[in-house]
């Protein structure tokens, strides 16, 4: 045999593959113990597969199977020996075997984004705190604005003091799991992410209060509060999962979007499903805003009544037409 | 906050798990010497001809709820109220109507005609149940007046008492009789000394406060339908379906005809009372420490509605101001207490079966210089087509400690009517610099 063969072994549930040389031929893979390779694999037969070498150097391959059998591609091997084209799968049992010559290419390097356990800018407990104090700083500051009789510093500083457990309980729920399954608090980098997630909260319920003014609508305020709540949920969901685990982050970030967004689809087609058919209170739009900016204009008093009598006029038939196209019995009450 | 429709006379009708309890409150007070005889004679005279109305479920052939009828315009015929039969005129196939004679005799009945808005229903038999009643007139301020029925579902008693004139704030006409009427005497009658029929029982507010449908809406009605040779009506879903309308055609051409005076509401002068028929009530509340701002509202309201069904009440109105002021609150603050005050809710039992669901349309809208945000909403009524819930909200924006509300509710109107009357009262708003 002119030069060894690598033969590449992709075991189920294994996450990297297995590489062995393959110096001599025939060389004859199988469970049982007088083999070349022995796979613990169960799916496997005693005695599987053969590589062999015919007059002219020509590599071929032999099931030896009867129960399992080989594939090769998507194609059954029959009892005769086989040519065997380099880097074709076999698959025998759940092993899928290759076999590569020695001069293959291999991709280049990627480089690591982050080295898992490396502590980066946001993984300090410093930073971490700052941000804590940012929260407590914006809590403080909305209370102070809020204010409906007088309100010393002190008591700001005092009714929100307890607000700071909740970012604080949170890390060190997340980081009692990172702890289980990494065996690493991690305790900075999961208080920062509680404490984004916290900020993000609060900027997201102004924001949308906000859209809501504006458009007068609470469609487009759910719709988008419904995405940016996907949105940056996702995010922090990836993040605290890349924290749990040594996931990539295009992996985490792929968990993440599986999770939440069916999730979220699942939450919506609830609310669609479970809106009774007959609400007795009209749906008003109730947002009032000290910062009176909005998109409609403010109309005259004729087309102000204009406008909504033909709206309530379009609203009014609607009703009526659903009315009429709903089954006549529901409309009945039944005779006993 | 918002639409305050509830009325302050409640329905006679009889609920049964309510008997004991009543019963056992006990006391009357005993009629003097000479009353007494009248009394005796007018009940002598009348027990045969006033009957116990009962609503029959056929489930069980037992009475759901019962009132008094007593025979008028013909021998077979028989007035009662409106709302002791609505049930049987919505669900003729669930509930049907008997009569019994103080003697124990029973025997069926058919509603021929109603007045919806005033109460009162024409009930015909299938046999003669005695001499038609007189009608009479309008009885004076302290006339003695003798009002008979089953109170509580009793036998056959009858009250004295006196009739105290129309009541001034009602939407529809009622007699203040001072005696004591209770649940089950709903539809009888209350005679004069001289046995005319002046007013049928219809309601009562505690206390030996009754109310009376005056005799001249019985006698229209008996014209009416003697007018027709006393055919039953077609379709009486369609008959109070127009009743309804053309009553609220006249209420509101009568408010928007009318001279409203005006209140002051902060910076604002808003209508007062839009017809004699309507009530306002004030409050206000000064700016204490707890809370820094001041609210003054003001509480209009027709003190009355249309019985249509248990669910379903019509012809009712109300109008609300709100203003809100304060120095010390920060913009954001004020605007959160603001908008947690910014709400209607439309008082009704009323279910699918009765109306739609409410559409609304949200624009801002200039109203005296100032911009108010306005939610106008509607209803439509499943089986009186035309008629339609009617709901209002405005909020003033753009003034950093200073707000206003407005609401307004009418219950089956029409569209038109609803638009003419708030561009009515919105054309009234005005602004006052200070």
């Amino acid at each position: 045999m002119a030069e060894p063969l690598i033969l590449e072994i992709i075991s189920r549930g294994r996450g990297q593959p297995q590489y062995r040389r393959i110096e001599q031929l025939p060389f004859r893979i199988g469970r049982g113990y007088d083999n070349d390779l022995i796979l613990a694999d169960a799916t496997v037969s005693a005695a599987h597969l053969q590589f062999e070498q015919d007059d002219a150097g020509t590599v071929l391959v032999r099931n030896l199977s009867n129960e399992n059998g080989t594939r090769l591609g998507k194609r059954k091997l029959g009892p005769e020996a086989e040519p065997l084209p380099l880097s074709a799968s076999l698959q025998i049992g759940h092993t899928v075997l290759r076999v590569l010559r020695p001069d293959t290419p291999v991709p280049p390097a990627i480089r690591p984004h982050a080295v898992p356990g490396a502590l980066t800018l946001f993984e300090r407990l410093p930073f971490a705190l700052l941000l804590l104090v940012l929260l407590f700083t914006v809590n403080c500051a909305l209370t102070f604005l809020h204010r409906i009789g007088p309100l010393t510093l002190r008591e700001a500083l005092f009714s929100q003091a307890p607000q700071l457990l909740a970012p604080i309980l949170l890390a060190l729920m997340t980081g009692f799991i990172a702890r289980l399954l990494l065996h690493h608090w991690r305790f900075g980098l999961q208080l920062t992410i509680a404490c984004i997630s916290f900020i993000a909260l609060a900027l997201a319920q102004e924001l949308v209060y906000r859209i809501s003014y504006y458009s007068s609508s609470d469609v487009v305020a759910e719709l988008s509060n419904l995405l940016l709540a996907a949105t940056v949920f996702t995010a922090l969901f990836a993040w605290q999962l890349r924290a749990f685990s040594n996931l990539t982050r295009r992996r985490a970030l792929g968990v993440a979007l599986a999770i939440s967004w069916p999730l979220l689809a699942l939450v919506w087609i609830q609310n669609e499903v479970r809106t009774p058919d007959f609400i007795p209170q009209p749906d008003m739009h109730l947002v009032l805003l000290a910062s009176d900016r909005r998109a409609a204009e403010t109309l005259d008093l004729p087309r102000f009544l204009r406008e909504i009598r033909d709206e309530l006029d379009e609203g009014i038939e609607r009703e009526l037409r659903q009315d009429r196209s709903a089954p006549a019995d529901a409309q009945q009450p039944r005779t006993p | 906050m918002a639409g305050n429709h509830e009325s302050r006379t409640p329905r006679l009708r009889t609920v049964w798990s309510t008997l004991l309890a009543l019963l056992l409150l006990g006391g009357m007070p005993r009629p003097s010497a000479a009353a007494d005889d009248v009394a005796r004679a007018l009940y002598d005279a009348h027990k045969q001809s006033v009957y116990r109305v009962e609503v029959i479920t056929p489930g069980t052939d037992k009475k759901n709820s019962l009132g008094t009828g007593f025979v008028i315009g013909r021998d077979d015929l028989l007035a009662s109220n409106f709302h002791v039969v609505a049930d049987a005129v919505h669900t003729p196939e669930v509930y049907r109507l008997e009569w019994q004679s103080v003697t124990g005799e029973r025997g069926p009945l058919k509603v021929i005609a109603v007045d919806v808005v005033h109460d009162l229903a024409l009930l015909q038999a299938e046999r003669p149940l005695g001499v038609p009643h007189r009608i009479g007139t309008l009885p004076d301020k302290g006339t003695a007046l003798y009002s008979l029925g089953h109170p509580l579902g009793l036998d056959l008693a009858i009250v004295p008492g006196s009739a105290n004139g129309l009541l001034e704030k009602a939407l529809y006409d009622k007699i203040h009789f001072t005696g004591n009427i209770n649940p089950g005497m709903s539809g009888g009658p209350s005679l004069d000394a001289e046995g005319r029929v002046v007013g049928v029982n219809v309601a009562t507010a505690g206390e030996a406060v009754g109310f009376l449908v005056p005799a001249q809406y019985l006698q229209a009605l008996v014209e009416r339908v003697a007018a027709r040779g006393f055919e039953p009506a077609a379709d009486l879903t369609a008959e109070i379906g127009g009743q309804l309308l053309a009553n609220q055609h006249e209420l509101l051409a009568e408010f928007t005809r009318g001279v409203w005076p005006t209140q002051q509401l902060g910076r604002f002068q808003v209508p007062g009372e839009i017809s004699p028929r309507i009530d306002c009530w004030g409050e206000t509340d000064l700016a204490t420490e707890k809370k820094p701002y001041v609210e003054i509202e003001t509480n209009c309201s027709g003190q009355d509605e249309v019985y249509v069904s248990k669910r379903l009440s019509a012809g009712s109105i109300s109008y609300q101001f709100f203003w809100f002021e304060s120095d010390t609150l920060t913009p954001r603050a004020f605007y959160r207490l603001y908008q947690q005050r910014h709400n209607s809710r439309f008082l009704s039992r009323a279910d699918e079966t009765d109306v739609g669901n409410f559409t609304c349309s949200v624009r801002f809208v200039t109203v005296s210089g100032q911009s108010f945000k306005a939610n106008v909403c509607a209803r439509p009524y499943k089986r009186y087509p035309g008629l339609v819930d009617f709901m209002v909200l405005l909020a003033m924006t753009g003034h950093e400690r200073e707000g206003m509300l407005f609401t307004l509710d009418l219950s089956s109107v029409t569209l038109d009517n609803g638009m003419q009357l708030l561009q009515a009262l919105l054309e009234r708003f005005t602004w006052q610099n200070r």
